[in-house]
Formats: C-alpha cells, sequence, structure tokens
C-alpha cells in the first residue's frame, strides 16, 4: 500500500491547534480529549512513538511526581487518601494533575509531530507561510540542536558521577547545588557552538535579507486539504 | 585476580555488532592501550567498562565485582575517567574550585583537600593559570585541569579517551611524563589513541579492536 506523505504545513497547522487548545483548556477531560486527538493524529502522521516512549521513559516519573505535588497543595474536593487528617490526595488535586501531564504530553506530542518532516522540508514550510527567513532558521537550528543539548546534559551528569558524586543520596538543598554547576559546562558548549554555527553561516555567504531563489516548492496535496478542514472540527468538539 | 575481566562482551546498536564475544583482562598496574579505526567501538568499549552503557552479551567485572552492580559514582571513586572533551567535565569558574569539587559534595574541604589541589596545581603546572576562569583555559590546561579532578579523588585505575586530541608535541611529551609519573605511583591506565608513535612509547600493553574482535599486538 502506497504510504500517505502529509506536507508539512499540515503538520504546523495541526501542532498550532493542539498547542493552543492545550493552553486554553483547563479542564482535565477536555485535554484527556485532546490527547487523544493528539495521538491519532501522531499515528496518521507516522510518530515512531516507541521511540518516543523510550525516550521520555525517564521523565515519566517527573509526571507521577507532578499529580502528587498538585494532590498535595490543593485540599478541595473528596480526600482519596489522608494520613493523620491530612490530606495527601484529593479529586480535584488529582484532575489538576492529571491535566498538567496531558498539557506536557501535548507539547512533547506536537514536537514529535514535527519531527517526522525533515529540517529543510519544515524551514521551507515556513517559508511558504511568510514567516521570515530568519526566524525560520532560528528556529530549524533551534530544533535540529535540542538532541544534542539534551546529550550534553546527560553526558555533564554521568560525568558528574564518574567525579563520584552521589547526587541522588544528597540532601535536597545540596543536589541542587550540584546540579546548578551542570549549567556552566552546557551554557559555554552552547555559546561556543552558537559561535562557530555563526561563523559558518557567514562563511557560506547567508545575509539576512537576501532574495534567495529555491528550486523546489511544497504543494498541499488533497489530503492535506481534507485534513486541514477537519481539523478545526475534531479540535473544538474537544471542549466540554 | 586481575583488575578488570570482560567475559565474552557483545554489543550490538540498532542491529549492528560492534563487537562480539570479546574477553580480556587488564591488571590494576598496568599501562595498556586500545587501539583501532574510528569508529569501531574503543569509546563504547571503555563506556561498557565503567557501567555507562550496558553489553548486549557477557559480563564486566572491576575489582572482582559486576561493573553493572556498582553505582556510577562508586566507579567513579575506583575508576577516573578522562572524556575526549575536557571542557565536559568541567564544572566550576576557577580552578581551585574545580579541584575541590568532588570533595565539596563527598564530605566537605578539609585542610589536607587544599593541600592536595594546592599540590595538583603545581604537579600539573596549573599554577600560573589559577586565576584565569576555566572556560578561557587552553585545551592542554583544561585537560591537565580535567586529569588534575581526576586524581583529587585518589583512585586505583584511569580511562583516558584520546588525551593527545589537539595537543602540539611539546603539550604531547608533557602529558607523556605526567601519564608515566601517575602510572609509577600505582594507578593502573587504559589509553585509548590513534596516535600510534605515543601509543607504543607508553604502553606495556597494546590491544587492537578491530572487525568486531580484541587483538593483543606484539
Amino acid at each position: 500500500m502506497k504510504k500517505i506523505e502529509f506536507d508539512p504545513r499540515t503538520k504546523i497547522f495541526v501542532v498550532f491547534f493542539l498547542s493552543t487548545l492545550a493552553v486554553m483548556f483547563s479542564d482535565w477531560m477536555s485535554l484527556f480529549r485532546l490527547s487523544l486527538i493528539g495521538i491519532g493524529f501522531g499515528l496518521v502522521f507516522r510518530v515512531p512513538f516507541h521511540l518516543l516512549l523510550r525516550r521520555f521513559s525517564k521523565i515519566l516519573l517527573v509526571f507521577l511526581g507532578l499529580i502528587i505535588v498538585q494532590s498535595i497543595f490543593i485540599h478541595e474536593g473528596e480526600a482519596l487518601i489522608e494520613v493523620f487528617g491530612i490530606q495527601i490526595l484529593t479529586v480535584v488535586g488529582l484532575q489538576r494533575g492529571l491535566g498538567y501531564v496531558f498539557r506536557v504530553g501535548i507539547v512533547l506530542l506536537s514536537g514529535a509531530i514535527l519531527s517526522t518532516s525533515s529540517m529543510r522540508d519544515l524551514l521551507q514550510a515556513l517559508q511558504q507561510l511568510k514567516v521570515p527567513y530568519v526566524i525560520g532558521l532560528m528556529v530549524a537550528i533551534g530544533v535540529k540542536f535540542l538532541p544534542i543539548f539534551v546529550q550534553e546534559v546527560q553526558d555533564a551528569f554521568v560525568a558528574m558521577q564518574l567525579r563520584g558524586i552521589d547526587v541522588k543520596h544528597l540532601r535536597m538543598k545540596r543536589r541542587i547545588q550540584v546540579i546548578a554547576y551542570l549549567f556552566i559546562p552546557l551554557i559555554l558548549s552552547t555559546l561556543d557552538k552558537a559561535e562557530r554555527l555563526a561563523a559558518t553561516i557567514e562563511s557560506r555567504g547567508f545575509r539576512i535579507g537576501a532574495k534567495r531563489s529555491q528550486y523546489r516548492k511544497l504543494q498541499l496535496k488533497r489530503q492535506d486539504v481534507i485534513c486541514m478542514m477537519i481539523v478545526p472540527m475534531i479540535m473544538l468538539l474537544t471542549q466540554n | 585476580m586481575a583488575y578488570y575481566e570482560a567475559n565474552k562482551i557483545s554489543y550490538e546498536i540498532r542491529g549492528r555488532t560492534i563487537f562480539k564475544e570479546i574477553s580480556f583482562q587488564l591488571e590494576q598496574k598496568e599501562f595498556v592501550s586500545l587501539v583501532g579505526a574510528n569508529g569501531i567501538g574503543k569509546t563504547t568499549l571503555s563506556k561498557l567498562m565503567i557501567g555507562i552503557q550496558k553489553p548486549s552479551g557477557g559480563e564486566i567485572r572491576l575489582d572482582g565485582v559486576p561493573v553493572s552492580e556498582y553505582a556510577l559514582f562508586e566507579v567513579g571513586r575506583k575508576v577516573g575517567y578522562l572524556f575526549q572533551n575536557p571542557s565536559c567535565q568541567i564544572f566550576c569558574p576557577t580552578i581551585m574550585e574545580e579541584l575541590l569539587f568532588s570533595l565539596r559534595f563527598q564530605g566537605g574541604e578539609t585542610p589536607e583537600g587544599r593541600d592536595r589541589a594546592v599540590e595538583m596545581m603545581r604537579r600539573f603546572s596549573l599554577l600560573d593559570a589559577q586565576n584565569s576562569p576555566t572556560h578561557c583555559l587552553s585545551q592542554g590546561e583544561k585537560q591537565r585541569l580535567a586529569l588534575a579532578t581526576i586524581l583529587m579523588n585518589q583512585p586505583e585505575y584511569l580511562m583516558l579517551d584520546e588525551p593527545t586530541t589537539g595537543l602540539d608535541q611539546v603539550r604531547k611529551t608533557e602529558l607523556g611524563h605526567y601519564l608515566q609519573e601517575i602510572h609509577q605511583s600505582g594507578v593502573g591506565i587504559l589509553m585509548i589513541s590513534h596516535d600510534q608513535d605515543f601509543v607504543k612509547q607508553m604502553s606495556q600493553r597494546i590491544l587492537r579492536l578491530d572487525d568486531g574482535g580484541l587483538y593483543e599486538e606484539d
């Protein structure tokens, strides 16, 4: 069966709706429905969910922490868990926590949907959407360097532990102090990369505002038009 | 009992076999070099040896205990690891702070610790640069600082990933002296390098990774 390819502009359109509604909605049920729709679009755009889950498996615990923290500080609603009269988990707290988790999940999913197109196609799409080239280029560079940045955070954290520091068992204050030190190598390497990248781009003749010729133009196909027409309808139905 | 013992370790990534069922032993007081072509898996092997990555099969023992049973910080207290890019292991704005960094988070600075830091600055010719911000140091100085900070932990073994990268002949000779001095003080060393002359000059044994296997060079 022939694979259906979508125009990157369609993906940008879907992501725009997904992320805007994720910010606008506040009740957990709408956010839950929006997440399901996001997953549906993810499947349509062939997001590699198995890789996504593997990559973000470690932050699933952070998600769980978010739910618990929300629950501890929000005492509205019926208590689900109570210890010595202190409400640990309430219905409203749980709902708000879930709302945050779905919202963060939608943001991650939006990134994953965009990453199914090549950087060159995304940049072309932004240009054809009349977004100034410089902004498009900055977004493209930002997205391209994100995995490298994540890798550097992991490397620096490993290097820190290899210095014999038991980060996991430090007291919270000390742990925050030690993690703050991670930013020094990261900021320096980011500045260094930015400087080298700027020099490379300039040395290749890039100039802001210069008129650029293009060989390839993206064309919207029937599936893109259908997708763009049904997206607003489906998404607006998600609100309570 | 060998300090490092690898028994039939294999490593695969995305269906590609990097090495298959390789075994070797490293003694604690040996200076061994690991050589091989680019992308052959030298750094990967060293990462398996300190537990950052896990082998697809087989087992690596460090001091008689499987590496997988150690926490990363416990490995770090036994084995010092010098990354190819020393900038990623420098965390503090000044040399003195950097040298005392791990002590501060391992129970606190002591007068002995400060004396050791000064001694390290002297030993690694960092006294002249002690007032410079660490990010302004040259590649050679960063590497010496990274090496000095590792030695502040008094490790039993050192792993060096391409320590001669970006060093000129003078700095390379200087590094050779430092490494010999460290080795003579009883610290075992595994050095990954492409620099054939440096490897021959420094090593007691040379291991070559080639075509998924590990061979000892004569």
